[in-house]
């Protein structure tokens, strides 16, 4: 990809057809945050998400609707 | 001679890549005209998945001397970015910061950019030239340079004396757009403004004009409208905001044949008009600028056919150029509309901004209500579209005059959802308003402008009544034109607060700050001193 474009030729290519798998996170939650509404939302990654409750919580009958 | 990179930063993240940027593509086909290398790295128009390996690549492509960069505020994060990679990857640049971003408070930025070396104040027409003068010559001594801030050897911030403007536009050179990828650009060329607009294919901006007479206390000029002063702080030179203007315009002969060259070598069907306002032009050359400019337009084969033959535009088959721009409500007339529409203006931007006459009023807006209304009505009678922006959030905004933009609204068929009154850098409303900015900050600066985007999110609240959350449920019920909910949470509001505040506003705001001494001269040329400007006329 011709990053760059100027009035001499330079004879590196810079590259970018092989993300890292953070760079394609980052990337389809900027393109989903563009479209945010409604159904379009999303959990973000990386946001250090902790869980403080029981591994596999278990709702008593009484406590369903 | 000097290997020089342009860096243009990202612009509106959660949109597409709209605009080429004017500036630093003249400033482009500045350096090459004088002999330097010169390559772009367009971040904002590629957008990579993999930015920061990407910019990696790309300084270390090459033995840069120097890298620029610049743009708004708005564009700070983005900039901030590329300052520590630069530093990391191409240590060996200069790196010279330039634009409003930099120009609203230099100090400031210097200060939290420590991989900033250089600042060009203001305008960079003369000063960016000489700059990569100074550089082939090897001569870093920045003190003898005009219109700078730099880091000395002890690595104190220190700013020269401002640059006068330049005076003759016309000999700049056409920007070198073909640096910048305009496939990514022509595939959004198409504006939500009108049917024409709306299905443009190759659109490009120009910039026909500098500053605007206008004092609108939201808006700032970046320092290239004759509105920028030196001003001595206990920190030391700094720059400051005033009414004087310089207003400069291309020549009628200059514009047509930069377009005509846009259209000859890219092919364009649509031109904006960047200008802070054409009809402030239009008043200052007393009537003579847009109607020469419309003429040669005609004349010289830019009309566009569908015009021409009066037959619905098809953007298929049609040749020529149409065109848009900025008005105002107070200086526009029939006649300058009717030959604008001829030569195929399709629509005009106007910052309306609010139907209450207390809020034009105390904005220094130069216009009203009933202008207002009057300039929706001719422009749509010339044929032209008129985009009616609108504001909420004003310091004296309260329910009366939410209700009287909502009524006006719902009378003239305006259909807009308000951006939120922004105290940009620069501009009145942020010197007014600054310890108020901060505080919702936590004094942190930086914060402050990593949040600021473009008015249609809320940032710092500097309306006197109303609080975010306030604002931003009345601009959902403006939008709705829900009268009923307003006038009920009326009753509540007044029941917890009372009265409503208005705060005051003199025509010469800008000159009471605190702790500042006025140094003459500077930006302006033939301008002693910072006076106030009172009217919009004749400047």
């Amino acid at each position: 990809m011709a990053y760059l474009k100027g009035n001499y030729t330079l004879h590196k290519e810079i590259q970018d057809d092989t993300p890292a798998a953070e760079d394609q996170v980052k990337a389809f939650e900027r393109f989903a945050r563009r479209r945010l509404g409604g159904s379009i939302a999303f959990v973000m990654k990386g946001k250090s998400f902790v869980w403080a409750g029981e591994e596999s919580p278990q709702v008593k009958p009484t406590e369903r609707s | 001679m000097a290997k020089v990179l342009f860096i243009n930063p990202v612009v509106r993240e959660e949109d597409d890549p709209r605009h080429v940027p004017y500036g630093m593509a003249l400033l482009a086909a500045i350096a090459m005209r004088d002999g330097h290398r010169v390559q772009v790295y367009d971040a904002n128009a590629w957008r990579p998945m993999n930015r920061e390996r990407v910019l990696k690549e790309v300084l270390e492509a090459d033995d840069w001397n120097v890298v620029a960069i610049g743009g708004l505020s708005t564009t700070y994060g983005d900039m901030k970015k590329s300052v520590r990679a630069l530093t990391q990857y191409a240590p060996q640049a200069l790196c010279v910061g330039g634009g409003g971003f930099l120009t609203s408070m230099p100090r400031e930025i210097m200060e939290l950019l420590p991989g900033l070396d250089l600042g060009v104040v203001g305008e960079a027409y003369v000063t960016f030239p000489e700059i990569l003068r100074k550089v082939d010559g090897k001569d870093f001594n920045w003190s003898t340079t005009e219109g700078v801030i730099y880091r000395d050897a002890k690595g104190e911030i220190q700013m020269t004396p401002l640059r006068p403007l330049l005076r003759d536009i016309d000999h700049l050179p056409f920007p070198a757009w073909e640096l910048f990828p305009l496939d990514i650009y022509f595939q959004n060329s198409m504006l939500l403004l009108s049917e024409v607009s709306m299905v443009a294919k190759r659109r490009l901006d120009i910039n026909a004009s500098y500053g605007c007479s206008l004092i609108c206390r939201f808006c700032w000029h970046l320092g290239i409208s004759g509105d920028m002063k030196m001003v001595e702080t206990p920190k030391g030179r700094d720059v400051a905001f005033t009414y004087d203007r310089n207003l400069r315009w291309h020549s009628p002969r200059y514009i047509i044949d930069l377009v005509k060259y846009a259209r000859d070598r890219f092919g364009v069907d649509f031109i904006l008009f960047l200008d802070e306002n054409l009809m402030t032009m239009h008043t200052s050359t007393r009537g003579t600028w847009l109607p020469e400019i419309c003429r040669l337009w005609i004349e010289e084969g830019l009309q566009p056919e569908c015009i021409r033959r009066g037959v619905p535009h098809d953007p298929e088959t049609c040749q020529g150029v149409h065109f848009s721009g900025t008005s105002h409500a107070g200086l526009v007339d029939q006649r300058v509309l009717s030959l604008m529409r001829d030569a195929g203006c399709a629509y005009l931007t106007y910052g309306l901004e609010s139907f209450s006459d207390r809020i034009l009023k105390n904005l220094g807006k130069g216009s009203n209500a009933k202008l207002n209304e009057r300039a929706i009505r001719i422009t749509l009678e010339a044929g032209i579209r008129p985009i009616p922006n609108q504001i909420i959030g004003f310091p004296d905004e309260f329910f009366d005059s939410i209700i009287a933009s909502v009524e006006a609204c719902e009378r003239l068929g305006v259909v807009a959802d308000p951006f939120f009154a922004t105290p940009y850098p620069g501009s009145e409303w942020y010197y007014t308003y600054r310890d108020r900015i901060l505080e919702q900050y936590h004094g942190d600066l930086e914060a402050f402008l990593l949040d600021i985007g473009d008015a249609t999110k809320i940032t710092a609240v500097i309306s006197e009544n109303f609080n975010a959350v306030e604002l931003l449920g009345l601009r959902e019920l403006m939008v709705k034109r829900d009268l009923k909910r307003i006038r009920e949470y009326e009753k509540i509001w007044r029941s917890q607060h009372g009265e409503p505040r208005f705060p005051k506003f003199s025509a010469d705001g800008w000159r009471h700050r605190d702790g500042i001494e006025w140094l003459g001269g500077g930006g302006t040329s033939g301008h002693e001193a910072a006076t106030p400007l009172l009217s919009h006329q004749g400047s």
